[in-house]
């Protein structure tokens, strides 16, 4: 019965949405660290995934899931968004150098992307807010982020792939 | 779906062309879209409505998470609780000390004002709130309050503690509206430091303590001194309690303010109906 639910892949790009409304519900309400951030998680995510059923639709969706993190934590229309935007688009790009099983390829292009991120967001906060924020934070969040880029790739990527088989 | 699919096979090269342009076309409209709701606040009513009913699904969705939550602070709090107890025993002591000693001076403040014909402006309207989520985040700090306009919580209202400021009313839906923390890096509070009421600007800056900016004189300035609101602006009455001064670099003009409220251990807050336009009517 289990076996069949996570077989179809169907039900399996269903699950992949639920997984992050509950995520994306979760971090609302559920602080573990102010470290750990929810929505660079859920880019791993989005980063990791294999071609979606939604095909060109599937931007789309992300966009939605974007509006719905914004409006629960609070953070400006559209943040969420081009966050998970940025990853997919990097996703995108990925495809076409390396494959999906490679994690490795995945990790140092991952590394890349946040580093871009990273950049373009201290940039904007400075510009914006006119806030000098500590660059040592800074880099423990997307240290951690790549701390767990790891674990969470490989579980993400053997179960998506032995579902392909 | 199955269609879809078929024709990603199918056309391939087209496809990644077009879900590239639609990706890249989103993330401008997103980012159009950050720099409208920061610099002009759109939309906020539907944004309001919307969020109240996004809020049911996510708390429904997150329960067991927050189930979880709630019992492992439950197992924190009673291996505090020895610790707290003798600490408040030791308070107590004290405590009946102060207490006569405040009254003293409420009676003697109250004469002088009296005397000097004085405004009475500290009065205000308040109703005390739970809070429902604590959404503070990388560069956001928010809280979400069991309260809306159905309460008579508008705009701006400020939020304290028994201790002090907590923040401000930014967003209000019918049961739900958000409060700005004073951490947060959009929050800006005109504030005074000591007695001699030095004013400036504090600002929010996240998981840093906030700083302050805009004042002229530093040389009278300790750390240590008290930071209270000034009043300035009318959205905050004056003379709540912020702070105290915490870094204080006189060469590099740059002070930082360690909050007297730590909204993290909060559970209810005080909603204070302010507005300078209320006052003056």
């Amino acid at each position: 019965m289990i076996n069949e639910i996570i077989i179809s892949k169907y039900n399996r790009e269903i699950l992949f949405h639920i997984l992050i409304l509950f995520i994306a519900s979760t971090g609302a309400f559920l602080k573990i660290s102010n470290f750990l951030d929810y929505i660079l998680i859920i880019s791993i995510l989005i980063f990791c995934r294999n071609k979606s059923l939604l095909s060109t639709y599937y931007p789309l969706v992300l966009f939605f899931w974007g509006f719905y993190s914004d409006l629960l934590i609070g953070y400006p229309l559209g943040y969420s968004g081009t966050i998970f935007l940025f990853f997919f688009l990097l996703k995108e790009v990925s495809y076409s150098l390396i494959d999906n099983e490679n994690i490795r390829g995945k990790f140092y292009i991952y590394t890349f992307g946040l580093f871009i991120f990273f950049l373009c967001e201290y940039l904007a906060v400075n510009l914006f807010f006119s806030v000098n924020l500590s660059l040592f934070i800074y880099l423990i969040k997307y240290a951690l982020m790549l701390v767990i880029f790891y674990p969470i790739s490989s579980i993400f990527i053997s179960f998506e792939n032995y579902n392909e088989k | 779906m199955r269609s879809l699919e078929n024709n990603s096979f199918r056309f391939i090269k087209d496809n990644f062309l077009r879900t590239t342009i639609i990706t890249v076309v989103l993330i401008i409209l997103s980012l159009s879209l950050i720099y409208f709701d920061t610099t002009r606040k759109t939309f906020s009513d539907t944004r309001a409505t919307i969020r109240d009913l996004i809020l049911i699904i996510a708390s429904t969705i997150a329960s067991p998470a927050i189930l979880i939550e709630e019992g492992l602070y439950s197992i924190g709090e009673i291996n505090n609780l020895y610790d707290e107890l003798k600490d408040y025993k030791e308070e107590q002591s004290l405590s009946s000390d102060i207490f006569q000693e405040l009254s003293v001076l409420r009676q003697k403040v109250e004469i002088y004002e009296n005397d000097l014909n004085f405004i009475k402006d500290n009065e205000f309207k308040s109703i005390t709130v739970e809070i429902f989520a604590d959404t503070s985040n990388r560069y956001f700090s928010s809280i979400l309050l069991k309260a809306g306009k159905s309460s008579g919580v508008s705009e701006n209202n400020t939020i304290v503690s028994s201790r002090g400021l907590v923040g401000r009313v930014t967003e209000i839906g019918n049961k739900v509206s958000r409060g700005l923390l004073l951490s947060d890096i959009s929050s800006r509070v005109p504030v005074s430091i000591s007695s001699s009421e030095i004013q400036g600007i504090l600002i929010g800056q996240n998981l840093n303590r906030p700083k302050i900016n805009y004042i002229k004189n530093l040389n009278d300035i300790k750390v240590g001194d008290l930071v209270v609101t000034s009043g300035k602006g009318g959205i905050f009455p004056s003379n709540l309690v912020v702070g105290s001064v915490a870094i204080l670099d006189k060469k590099n003009q740059h002070i930082e303010v360690d909050l007297i409220v730590n909204p993290k251990t909060l559970s209810r807050v005080r909603i204070i109906n302010y507005q300078i336009e209320n006052r003056l009517e």
